[in-house]
This record gives C-alpha cells, sequence and structure tokens, in this order.
C-alpha cells in the first residue's frame, strides 16, 4: 500500500489504484535470500503450467485487472515468463517483473524490451550487506552489471528494497545509488516476517522507531528526487486508515454488477496455484481458487456470494484492531491483513 | 550547509544523532503524515538551526492557493508547531504558496558531539 509520501492518491476500494494480479510461478530461484517470503531458492521444485498462468491472465483481464506483476522465486526462471509477458501484453496490460538482477543478459533483455512496462531489482544495502542477506558474496556485483545491460537495453526500471533494522541509515546512499544507475523509481518496503524471514530475520524486523525514521527520510527523498525519480515507501500512518476506511475494505459493501476488480484490488497467484486476494501468504481460508482445477473466472462468482463478505470482515477486523491506541501508528497494511488472516 | 552534506543527509544526522525521543518522534511522524494526507506535496523536512547545534525541524511545501485556509487550519491545531510563513506566489492574485512550519523544540542534546563523532 502506498504512502503519503508523495504517491498518488489512494481512491476506490482496497489500498491501490490499479487493480493488478500478481504471478508467482515458480519458488525456483539462483539465490536463497534469507528475507524471501517464498522461501525460494535453487532447490525449489515445480513451476505452474503456461497455459494454466495464460488463461488466468485471460480471466483476470476480463474481470478488470489492469496490470500484472512477475514475481516468484526468480522471474527469468520460470520457462513461461516470456509467453506470460507476450499475453498480457497483447490484452493491454501493464506488466512489472521483479527480480534479483544477477540474469539481467543482453539477450534476454533484448527480447524483453517491448513486454515490461517497469522492472524492479532488488537491492538490500551497500554492497557488503547486500550480499550477506542474498547468501552471496558477488550479487551486489552481478546486480550492478544486470542494471548496466538495463540501461543499454533502454528498459525502465526502479528498485526495491526491502527495509531492515540495520539498513535504514543506508536509504540515502541507496535513493543515490538507484538515481546514479537511472532508475525511475525507488520502493521502500518494509521487511514482513513471513516465509524463510520468519526464522531468520528476526532481529532485523524494523521497529515503530526504525519505520518513524524511514518514513521521515523518504519524504526528503521524494522532495529531492521530484521530476527525476520516483521515491516511494510502503507504509501508511494509522490517522490515514482510520479517515479512509474504503482504502482498507472495511466499509460496507454493495457488490451488484461489479466486477472482481472492482471489489478485490489485488489477486495474488501462489506457486501451488492457489488464488488469494491481497497478498503472498494469506490465509487458505480465502482462496478463491486452485487455477490447478478451476478458472478464476469461473470460481469468482461463487466467492463473491460466499466468501467475499468474510473477506470484508476481517478486514474490518483488522480496522478495529488498527484504531486501538496500543497499535504502532505506521504499518504495512498488506502485511498486517496477511497476519490477521493467519490468526 | 557543510560541502558534502545535504539535506537527506543533514536530517539523517538528525534522526541517528539528535536525541528524538520516541514522542517527539511520534509527534512529527503524525504531523507530516496528516499534512501529507491534506494534499500537501513535497514535503521537505529540515532540520532548524545552524550545524551543529539543531533548534528542531522545518517542514516545507507548496500548497494550492485553494487548499489553504483548510491546510492552515489543520497546522494551527497541532501544539508541536510554534511558528508557520506563508509565501504567497502569483501575479495579480496568488494561485500558489509556500508553507513554511517550524516544529519544536526537540530535544537535541548531544548533537553536536555525537554528529562530530560520527564524521
Amino acid at each position: 500500500m502506498k504512502s503519503g509520501s508523495g504517491s498518488d492518491a489512494v481512491t476506490g476500494v482496497g489500498p491501490v489504484p490499479t487493480p493488478i494480479l500478481q504471478i508467482h510461478a515458480s519458488r525456483k530461484c539462483n539465490l536463497s535470500c534469507t528475507h524471501c517470503y517464498s522461501q525460494s531458492g535453487p532447490s525449489a521444485a515445480g513451476a505452474l503450467a503456461i497455459d494454466r498462468v495464460c488463461r488466468l491472465i485471460d480471466d483476470a483481464a476480463r474481470m478488470g485487472y489492469q496490470a500484472v506483476a512477475f514475481s516468484g522465486g526468480e522471474p527469468f526462471i520460470y520457462p513461461g515468463l516470456l509467453e506470460a509477458l507476450r499475453r498480457a501484453r497483447a490484452l493491454g496490460l501493464h506488466t512489472t517483473v521483479t527480480t534479483n538482477g544477477t540474469l539481467l543478459d543482453p539477450p534476454r533483455l533484448e527480447v524483453l524490451h517491448d513486454l515490461v512496462s517497469l522492472l524492479a531489482v532488488s537491492v538490500d544495502g551497500p554492497p557488503e550487506l547486500h550480499n550477506e542477506i542474498r547468501g552471496s558474496s558477488s550479487a551486489f556485483d552481478r546486480m550492478v552489471a544486470g542494471v548496466e545491460n538495463l540501461r543499454s537495453a533502454g528498459i525502465r526500471f526502479g528498485f526495491i528494497h526491502t527495509l531492515t533494522r540495520p539498513s535504514w541509515e543506508h536509504l540515502a546512499w541507496l535513493a543515490d545509488f538507484a538515481h546514479r544507475n537511472g532508475a525511475s523509481l525507488f520502493q521502500i518496503h518494509p521487511l514482513e516476517l513471513i516465509g524463510r524471514a520468519e526464522q531468520a530475520m528476526h532481529a532485523r524486523i524494523p521497529d515503530e522507531d526504525v519505520l518513524a525514521r524511514a518514513y521521515l527520510l523518504s519524504f526528503a527523498l521524494v522532495a529531492k528526487y521530484n521530476g527525476r525519480m520516483k521515491v516511494q515507501i510502503d507504509l501508511v500512518h494509522r490517522d490515514q486508515v482510520l479517515r479512509n476506511p474504503a482504502c482498507v475494505y472495511a466499509t460496507d459493501f454493495c457488490d451488484s454488477g461489479k466486477r472482481a476488480a472492482d471489489l478485490l484490488g489485488v489477486v495474488v497467484l501462489e506457486p501451488d496455484g492457489s488464488m488469494v486476494p491481497v497478498a503472498y501468504g494469506f490465509s487458505r481460508r480465502f482462496m478463491i481458487c486452485d487455477i490447478n482445477k478451476e478458472r478464476f473466472a469461473t470460481a469468482w462468482p461463487r466467492y463473491a456470494v460466499t466468501d467475499y463478505a468474510e473477506f470484508r470482515r476481517l478486514c474490518r477486523a483488522a480496522l478495529d484492531k488498527i484504531s486501538s491506541p496500543t497499535m504502532p501508528q505506521l504499518f504495512n497494511w498488506h502485511d498486517l491483513i496477511v497476519h490477521q488472516s493467519l490468526s | 550547509m557543510a560541502e558534502g552534506h545535504t539535506v537527506e543527509r543533514e536530517l539523517l544526522e538528525i534522526l541517528r544523532f539528535g536525541g528524538l525521543n520516541k514522542d517527539n518522534l511520534a509527534r512529527l511522524v503524525k504531523i507530516v503524515a496528516g499534512f501529507s494526507d491534506k494534499g500537501l506535496k513535497q514535503i521537505k523536512v529540515f532540520p532548524k538551526g545552524i550545524p551543529p547545534v539543531f533548534e528542531g525541524l522545518e517542514l516545507k511545501s507548496v500548497v494550492e492557493a485553494s487548499q489553504l485556509n483548510g491546510i492552515l487550519a489543520t497546522i494551527l491545531k497541532e501544539a508541536q508547531v510554534t511558528s508557520v510563513l506563508v509565501f504567497p506566489y502569483g501575479i495579480p492574485a496568488y494561485d500558489i504558496a509556500e508553507i513554511v512550519v517550524g516544529l519544536g523544540p526537540t530535544p537535541v542534546a548531544g548533537a553536536a558531539g555525537t554528529s562530530e563523532a560520527a564524521e
């Protein structure tokens, strides 16, 4: 969820202005990062069949979704990535790919040029911190080499940084690094304690103090790079949510005549074929369908009648929690609602 | 501003070593979030005072004329606000205005020594 640090105003139902389908088609990755929410790595097996992924994209486009975001695992290892991107672009959808940046060689980028609206490259800090989290002494250098290839290929890209307790003090450096390398976006995303991070990163989760400092710094960075690079921090203030509960699905609703994209701004495809609302790791109690067994378009009418109301009740319960004076004032709503769904 | 230093690096110094306690930090975040929600864009947060002695923080932003009254009403409700300056731009009638809001004083004991130690 975007915050108020210079990002676009949130409109409509849900915390994103553009309805988006997130695709995690595989957990295969050439790295094994300590903070990985999907526990991806070289030994992860399996990938979703490309025909099913393409059918999902077709359905999502008909149901009002306007963007597709590919992640994983490492999307460039997924064999069906190009076909999926072509399908999405043919349908007029905005496409993004989030990558660790180590596999961005010129031949690969040449075919990507007209298929990707934005490539997001992960960066965890200055070289030493980045390599430590990525579990590879060469990850940073390989990422920089990949970014140079990106620039040469003329593909629009940004950096996405996972904010941790030790990394907040490097935000100015990171923003400068992003801008010097030609990024059009620098996105700051607080570490979420799911997946591998839940076991390995407890000591590095940013506390309220760190989130506050990062939040304030982000405003300075937004102003500094205004017109040259967008800076975004994925935090929202409690007061903003309480003033606009519709942005977290916590108001009464009428689903009559509404498309899926009007009711759920983000839907997520997980590597096992599960479609869930809002964010990776959402409780399976709220699963929309398994695309290995049923199409999204077929499952949605049933979901809208039976389970969607339960989802909205969950969000209202989350709002009650947010309004408590003991609740931290800054948070990532997607992280909060995932944990709420699992409790 | 010292060579090699920028606004965000000065701000980083005060956030790291400026002695902002938890309550002041929370109040500052609440104010900035509120301003952002009211439509203030490009909110710049500056340390106030001559380094290395910081006296507080300043927020600067640009607002449209139509927003000014509403935003001033919000700003003036905040107890931490110590000063508000408005600079209108536009002839003959202003269409935008720069607002400079002083906040503080924030406790900055030790900022001088710790900033130098951090160099």
